[in-house]
């Protein structure tokens, strides 16, 4: 059951929860927000920058966190960094770029075991490793190992090789190279519609001192959010308070970055792409606009009616399509919250892709004609509910609800969306169906290779 | 009754009359609780024997033998899911909860995650585990589905290389199969060979549940004893697991396998003597193997820098596996140039076998390993899937850390020995001709 997820957005919903993060204004656009339950093993310090997607720049952010990565100025190589990491109790240091909606997020994220995990009387030496790890992470983000006015040339050419290797790889995972081709299909160039990484093409103009200076500019501009986990109160105060938020350039906080923007344009009429790679199971997706947003209204409609569509194994594609007519090992749909899309995918038989494709139609025409039973949409919702309470056990589950919330509006608490989800009627689902059009369907078709096979000695 | 307990965790162990294990793990303040069951029964049971006088197959002297096509456990795994009226997915949604389920080559688990309603998900689980329903139908249906699992597999380099590894290492252990089988030793499969196998392993003697939540473990712990006091059918005998001698060296030093990818990928293999039923033995070499993998080709390691910075890989991936009839080391990359990799790996491997291991790095990768270890206890997946594996060789995840806490650098210098150039086997699994035969093809139709 497990699937891979819409490289954009996808969430059962961007809320905060009765136990949200307690924000507290560092500087203006610089917040920290602490999560004040701590059930957990594991804390952690995350660092993330929010910038919009523009191509001037997407793809050069792209490339930062791989940067940041290879040194900071403390410790200017990968043995000492990875030193340091195993020396603090095998802290792990993840940085990545991701995206929501229209907004590029830039993550440095230290975890590491809380101090009462490793020794109940921890106290100063507790103290001491919370803040050496703060000042750790902080500097991956803003203090990277710099040569002169750029990032080491030696090191910046091998990052940019390094992701051209990795957007190149996306190709060994059909079904993420399938989504990602759908909203390229989707997007027809529209800047915010590009992928996380930005753009192929444009990584051969990038270098190391024009990478430096849009991060430089981005990170002093951007609003960013430090998210803590798992960390005591007054231990996190102290951390913070000896802690020097420095900037890279002078902290030029504009609120632009905070101006939300509308997805690519709908196509007008129905796109169909196939591309053929070499393979043995052929990658179907079908995305279907139905024009509601996180922000909208009517959003907890979409959640249900993608619930009883796709989401679950009561859902209509996984009893119509996988059980019944024996079609795919998988079929299921996911809500694109920011394009306003519900996306089906299903592996499949070459041969047998066309009546997957009309199979999942029919199963949305069917709901268009009210072909929904009260144990489908009871089952639906309940499921819905579940998932939002587990949610409340993850804590990167809650810091990612939080910046879907922050950057794409809607139902703020869980209390409110639970609310919300219960008051949905079968005609609402009924309406979001018959409301929604399939707008792209994008195959990527399994052919045999010319070269395929194996030697052995 | 007992409670185990460590740094702020508790876990009650119970036995059931009818000799199932329990754990119960409470986690104050979760909101999910989960519960799991497992089988000792997986894809290398694919011949066993039992002393039971309803058993069909070929009689060998007081056993009665049987025989079933690759990939029966995995397939059974699906089917278990079949109740007389409908899917158990379906009943486990209509109680808010999620269900799913795993076969790996040694065992079978089944779960659920829920946030109330525990007590009716937990009934539904037994039901499904303990009362199968096949039809000739159901069976067919399945085999297209499973064609699709198998196939999707196929398409995934790194199922690919684990495959091609554990081809090359093995010569006739069945852990050279596939979990999945193949599209056509599915095809043999019946109702009543299903029904033979459930009979077989699916017994309270042959199966652990472990639950978790925010419970008081030991009340917890009671309840579901008496639960399985009552609904669990009688304790059974466990089957006698055939598995056939291993001749300790590989049965091919290589494999390349082609196949439609960005770049090469490596897997370089070293198969081990496995430790046998001493499961406090089996332990202690896994984690000693561990450590030694990492101390050797972690990311504070000089060969990771000098690949790295090279160009030759950005990413080593480490593991031994170990189970008490098999057990292998591994180390996997992507990587533009593979014979060069399978050098510089094994070049690193030689020095560490002339010259030792530093006590500094030791020391060092020991305290990254106990941090690693307790913050695993966050994960109630992975905790459960460990402590149901670890209970059938006899220990639990607290003597886990028990054990890495006192392994001395001695034991890690001993491992060393497994990395020994007579059992090695590595694969390439390298491109085909990229892009000879792709293309894309776009029109736009009118809306529909």
């Amino acid at each position: 059951m497990d699937r891979v997820a819409d490289p954009e957005v996808l969430s059962s919903g961007p809320v905060e929860t009765e136990e949200s993060f307690a924000s507290t204004d560092l500087q203006p656009g610089l917040t920290l927000r602490r999560l004040p339950v701590n059930r957990w093993k594991t804390a952690s310090l995350t660092v993330v920058f929010r910038v919009p997607m523009r191509r001037e720049t997407v793809t050069r952010l792209g490339l930062v966190p791989r940067l940041a990565s290879r040194g900071t100025r403390e410790l200017p190589g990968l043995t000492e960094m990875a030193r340091f990491l195993d020396e603090h109790y095998g802290a792990k240091l993840r940085s990545n770029a991701t995206k929501i909606g229209y907004c590029q997020i830039l993550n440095f994220s230290v975890s590491f075991p809380t101090p009462s995990a490793i020794d109940p009387d921890s106290g100063s030496r507790g103290r001491w490793l919370v803040k050496k790890l703060l000042s750790f992470v902080w500097s991956c983000a803003v203090e990277p190992r710099l040569d002169q006015d750029g990032y080491p040339p030696d090191v910046f050419t091998h990052e940019r090789e390094e992701q051209r290797r990795d957007i190149e790889a996306i190709v060994n995972s059909r079904p993420e190279y399938a989504m990602v081709r759908l909203m390229e299909v989707l997007s027809h160039g529209d800047p915010s519609g590009l992928p996380a990484w930005g753009s192929l093409s444009d990584l051969d103009e990038v270098g190391p001192v024009d990478t430096w200076e849009v991060w430089r500019k981005s990170a002093s501009s951007s609003p960013v959010d430090i998210y803590v986990v798992g960390l005591e109160e007054d231990v996190l105060a102290e951390a913070c308070s000896a802690h020097n938020w420095t900037f890279p350039a002078p902290r030029e906080f504009r609120l632009e970055s905070e101006i939300k923007r509308k997805p690519p344009a709908v196509p007008g009429e129905m796109i169909a792409v196939e591309d053929e790679l070499p393979g043995a199971q052929t990658i179907l997706c079908i995305a279907f606009y139905a024009g509601i947003d996180a922000a909208h209204s009517r959003f907890p409609a979409l959640l249900m009616y993608n619930g009883v569509l796709g989401g679950f194994p009561h859902s209509k594609l996984f009893t119509e399509v996988r059980e019944k007519a024996s079609l795919a090992y998988f079929a299921d749909t996911v809500i694109n919250s920011w394009r306003g899309m519900v996306i089906a995918t299903a592996g499949v038989q070459d041969e047998r892709r066309k009546q997957a494709e009309e199979l999942v139609v029919e199963q949305t025409r069917s709901i268009a004609l009210g072909q929904v039973s009260e144990d489908e949409l009871e089952k639906t919702r309940r499921g819905l509910l579940r998932r939002l309470m587990s949610q409340r056990d993850s804590p990167s589950s809650l810091i990612r609800r939080s910046l879907d919330w922050i950057v794409l509006g809607g139902p703020r608490t869980d209390e409110e969306l639970a609310r919300m989800l219960l008051r949905v009627t079968k005609e609402d689902v009924v309406e979001v169906a018959q409301e929604s059009r399939p707008v792209a369907v994008y195959a990527l078709r399994a052919v045999p290779s010319n070269a395929s096979g194996r030697d052995a000695s | 009754m007992t409670v185990l307990r460590r740094f702020g965790e508790e876990i009650a162990f119970a036995h059931a009359e009818n000799g199932m294990a329990v754990f119960v793990m409470a986690k104050p303040g979760y909101r999910k609780k989960f519960a799991q069951v497992t089988v000792a029964y997986g894809a290398n049971d694919v011949a066993f024997s039992l002393p039971d006088p309803e058993f069909s197959g070929n009689s060998v002297g007081h056993m009665r033998r049987v025989e079933t096509p690759p990939g029966i456990a995995h397939f059974l795994e699906h089917k278990m899911f079949d109740r007389p009226r409908g899917s158990a997915f379906e009943d486990f949604s209509g109680l808010g909860a999620s269900a799913n389920a795993f076969t790996g080559n040694d065992v079978t688990s089944y779960v659920f995650w829920t946030v109330d309603e525990f007590g009716k998900c937990l009934e539904l689980l037994l039901d499904l585990v303990w009362k199968p329903h096949f039809t000739e139908e159901s069976v067919r249906k399945e085999q297209g589905i499973i064609e699709q699992e198998i196939v999707m597999y196929e398409d995934e380099p790194y199922s690919r290389l684990a495959r091609a590894l554990l081809e090359s290492l093995y010569r006739v252990h069945p852990v050279r199969i596939d979990v999945t089988g193949t599209k056509e030793s599915i095809r043999k499969i019946t109702p009543e060979l299903l029904y033979t196998c459930h009979a077989a392993f699916y017994r309270p003697c042959n199966m652990v549940m472990f639950a978790a939540g925010d419970f008081k473990a030991q009340d917890e712990a009671l309840r579901l004893v008496e639960i399985l006091d009552s609904t669990a059918p009688d304790k059974g005998s466990r089957p006698v697991r055939e598995r056939p001698e291993e001749p300790p060296e590989p049965r091919q030093s290589s494999i390349t396998v082609k196949m439609h990818v960005s770049r090469p990928f490596v897997s370089i293999g070293w198969k081990d003597r496995p430790a046998g039923d001493d499961g406090k033995k089996l332990l202690r070499r896994e984690i000693a193997t561990d450590l030694l993998l990492n101390i050797l080709f972690g990311k504070s390691s000089p060969v990771f820098a000098k690949l790295y910075e090279g160009g030759l890989a950005d990413d080593l991936g480490v593991s031994y596996e170990a189970w008490p009839d098999y057990a292998f080391a591994a180390v996997t990359a992507e990587t533009v140039e593979p014979e060069k990799l399978l050098e510089e790996v094994l070049k690193e491997v030689d020095v560490a076998r002339r010259s030792g291991i530093p006590a500094s790095d030791f020391e060092r990768a020991k305290n990254a390993a106990w941090g690693r270890y307790v913050t695993l206890f966050d994960d109630l997946d992975l905790i459960a899937e460990s402590q149901c594996q670890l209970y059938f060789i006899g220990e639990d995840v607290f003597s886990y850390g028990d054990v890495l806490r006192n392994i001395t650098l001695q034991e890690v210098e001993e491992r060393l020995s497994v990395l020994d150039p007579r059992f090695l086997a590595h694969v390439f699994l390298i491109p085909d001709t990229l892009s000879s035969n792709s293309y894309t093809r776009e029109d736009r139709r009118p809306r529909r």
